[in-house]
């Protein structure tokens, strides 16, 4: 028997499966709203009150942070240095400036133009200061962090890792999905990649049995500024909406905040870049929806194949 | 002194008849209260499981005339194949069914999707 949890935090829909009839797991998962509102208490850039807005503003002096905010900011340098700065948490301007300035679910509408395009360092003169050792964070002057994609990671596996002492266990945060083992029918559990163009559809249907799924793209989190439709995956080098061939990019990893990041990757770097980089990368499987509408995973994604849905998926060249 | 009383000859051949009929229905009756408990003990037996599969009607190995060897010591006359039937294809019960069905495509635990 499953148990099963279903509500919204960290602007996402959260849903996690326990297949557990055990009343300790029941009792565990009426805990995780709560984990999950934690979470965003310390990471929301679009609380004022929240540790992030206040590390934000803490430009120039060094700011003690909680142990979370300390693990999250290591995740994040990590993802940084292997991604050659393309994933960074250094883009809060950028996404400002190009609109995305508060909660997405009041961004729907088209976004009066306005603001001033930034003048862009390079990436590498965009960094932070991070003692873990001592709990401390000093931010320069001219950099602010979004953790949106860290942090939504970060805390479904760690809820996952959580909740994975009591029973086999699915976290779902936005996409982002961790998974803890096989079922306890010793079963793989079953994932649909959604179509971006139809979420009604899935375009492909995988199994896994241990670790993390997600999937980035142009498709949902987007407005309109200046007459131009823009997103939410910022290319670092041009403080704008990554400009690639790639539409949705969904990728399995040991864990799902390396699939979160690497999905990023495959959007922001485009099909030659990401899948080149992707390729170089241990255990990583990967399904690409072009803009053209092409369908292209790699061959290790067919491992995970439930079935291919009238889907034309090709290998690259 | 007991009197003796005389009894006719028919009467005892009716006599003799009368009990062996009631000999052989009283018999009937019990063996037939006998088979009626044990059918009703059958009945609750489950069939299905009980019992060995019942033999297909399609046969294994499909015979050909290519693959019929004659028996050449049966007679010195020359052996003439028997012409084997071809094997009916049983009728599909309608149209769509003779078409591949789809595949039942079960439903996902979730879904991932840029960032709901």
């Amino acid at each position: 028997m499953i148990q099963t949890k279903d509500f919204r935090s960290m602007g996402s829909r959260i849903f996690l499966v326990l297949d557990s009839s055990d009343p300790q797991a029941f009792e565990a998962i009426q805990q995780v709203p709560g984990w999950f509102r934690r979470a965003e208490a310390i990471f929301s850039r679009f609380d004022p009150e929240s540790e992030l807005s206040r590390l934000n503003h803490s430009q120039g002096s060094l700011f003690h942070a909680s142990p979370e905010m300390i693990e999250v900011l290591l995740l994040a340098k990590e993802v940084r240095e292997h991604t050659d700065g393309l994933i960074t948490p250094t883009v809060l301007d950028a996404l400002i400036n190009n609109g995305y300035d508060t909660d997405f679910s009041s961004l729907k509408y088209l976004h009066p133009s306005g603001g001033s395009r930034i003048q862009l360092l390079p990436p590498d003169a965009l960094d932070f200061e991070l003692d873990a050792t001592a709990g401390t964070v000093l931010l320069p002057k001219d950099v602010k962090l979004d953790l949106g994609g860290f942090a939504k990671g970060w805390t479904t596996h760690q809820v996952m890792t959580r909740l994975s002492a009591l029973a086999p266990v699915l976290v779902n945060a936005g996409g982002d999905i961790a998974v803890s083992g096989p079922r306890s029918d010793g079963d793989s559990w079953l994932i649909g990649v959604e179509n971006p163009l139809d979420a009604r559809e899935n375009v492909a249907m995988v199994n896994l049995v241990e670790g993390g799924i997600a999937t980035s793209g142009k498709d949902y989190r987007r407005w309109m500024k200046d007459g131009k439709v823009q997103h939410h995956l910022i290319n670092p080098w041009t403080g704008l909406p990554a400009v690639s061939d790639v539409f949705s990019a969904t990728v399995i990893a040991p864990d799902v905040m390396t699939a979160e990041a690497a999905a990023k990757v495959a959007v922001i770097g485009g099909s030659k870049a990401g899948c080149d980089w992707m390729e170089s990368q241990d255990d990583l499987a990967w399904l690409l929806q072009l803009e053209n509408g092409q369908i292209i995973s790699s061959l290790s994604f067919d491992h995970y194949l439930w079935k291919s849905l009238e889907i034309n998926i090709q290998q690259p060249n | 002194m007991k009197k003796k009383i005389f009894v006719p000859g028919a009467t005892k051949v009716l006599l003799a008849l009368t009990s062996l009929a009631g000999t052989v229905g009283l018999w009937n009756v019990i063996s037939n209260q006998s088979l009626a408990a044990a059918q009703k003990a059958n009945e609750t037996v489950d069939l299905p499981s009980s019992l060995a599969p019942l033999p297909t009607v399609i046969p294994l190995v499909q015979v050909t005339p290519q693959n019929v060897v004659p028996d050449q010591s049966a007679s010195g006359a020359a052996a003439t194949l028997r012409k084997v039937a071809p094997q009916p294809v049983n009728p599909a019960p309608n149209a769509s069914a003779a078409v591949q069905a789809p595949a039942i495509i079960p439903n996902p635990v979730t879904t991932t999707g840029s960032s709901k």
